[in-house]
């Protein structure tokens, strides 16, 4: 007579399968953790407000910056001295104050060496360091720089940043 | 020999009492879920409201060229352009605290923006003034599920030249 087999898993099997689960979530896990921060990060930065305060830091760069101000040492400039880099200092200085800007930096158009050097130098906040890792690489364009803004958000007033490309 | 035996009543109470304990948690953890979501979608729709109407005017002072500004009251301002637009060099900006909305466009035939229809949110404050050549304005949104005020913050420079 044929006998029903009424065995369960065996501890193995329970095992082998909790195992798989595991590894399969985890990988989930590790993979979705650094998307949704940068979906946060991306969300911070570059905010209609902040881009606008960029276009307005690149025009005066463009219109009232001194020649210097674009003559990049390790491969960028900060270019937040009023006297030293514009001609006209005194609507830097209004310009700085009156949009909360703490730093202005003109980089490469292309990000790639800036970016390596921005997190082995430790001259730059963490803030700064985490701001430049969610930006892509770029491809170099002749004459073209790439103008950063660090200041706080009008909507937030939380430090944030912007950038926008210069062509000179 | 095949066990017939179905579950004991002991075991049925656990298993009830187990169920609901997890029931209850859950529900707790989708209730809290749901208010954060609500609140998020709030700042989504502020957020964009805020985005529209910095757009809205920013690319007014920045393509027009913002020459001058007169602050008329606490919430209302004119704006005169070097550039035409709709036949006009001038525009007016009221912002209407108690009606929640900002009427802006050419004199005299103002398109009204506004807030998003969300319960108990209002505009709290709105200042205007011309600060060493820069027109500034600030608008303040408050509900009581935000943790921080949302702002409408611009400063354009008036009469800027190259």
């Amino acid at each position: 007579m044929h006998c029903k087999k009424n065995k369960g898993f065996v501890l193995v099997e329970t095992l082998i399968v909790s195992v798989f689960i595991m590894m399969t979530l985890s990988l989930l896990y590790a993979n979705l953790v650094p998307v949704v921060a940068e979906y946060e990060r991306r969300e911070n930065y570059d905010s209609v407000s902040m881009k606008y305060i960029a276009h307005w830091a690149r025009k005066m760069l463009i219109d009232k910056g001194k020649e210097n101000a674009f003559s990049l040492v390790d491969g960028y400039l900060e270019v937040t001295d009023c006297t030293n880099y514009y001609q006209d200092p005194t609507f830097c200085e209004n310009f700085l104050k009156v949009n909360d800007i703490s730093n202005i930096y003109v980089v490469p158009y292309s990000l790639t060496e800036f970016k390596s050097y921005v997190k082995t130098s430790g001259r730059f906040s963490r803030s700064m360091q985490e701001y430049i890792a969610t930006l892509p690489n770029y491809e170099n364009k002749p004459n073209a720089f790439r103008v950063i803004v660090e200041a706080k958000d009008p909507t937030t007033d939380v430090i944030s940043y912007g950038t926008i490309e210069v062509i000179r | 020999m095949k066990n017939k035996k179905g579950f004991t009543s002991i075991e049925l109470v656990v298993s009830f009492v187990i169920v609901s304990a997890i029931v209850i948690g859950l529900f707790d953890v989708i209730l809290n879920y749901q208010n954060k979501q609500q609140i998020s979608s709030y700042e989504s729709s502020i957020n964009a409201y805020i985005n529209e109407m910095t757009k809205l005017l920013e690319d007014d002072f920045i393509m027009r060229k913002l020459e001058s500004v007169t602050i008329t009251s606490t919430s209302s301002a004119t704006f005169t352009y070097a550039n035409q637009k709709d036949g006009s060099t001038t525009s007016q900006l009221f912002v209407q605290i108690a009606d929640g909305a900002i009427r802006y466009g050419k004199t005299g035939e103002l398109l009204r923006y506004s807030i998003p229809k969300i319960p108990d949110l209002k505009i709290s404050s709105c200042t205007l003034q011309i600060q060493n050549q820069f027109f500034l304005l600030e608008i303040i949104f408050t509900h009581p599920n935000f943790q921080v005020d949302k702002k409408l913050k611009i400063a354009a420079p008036i009469q800027y030249r190259a």
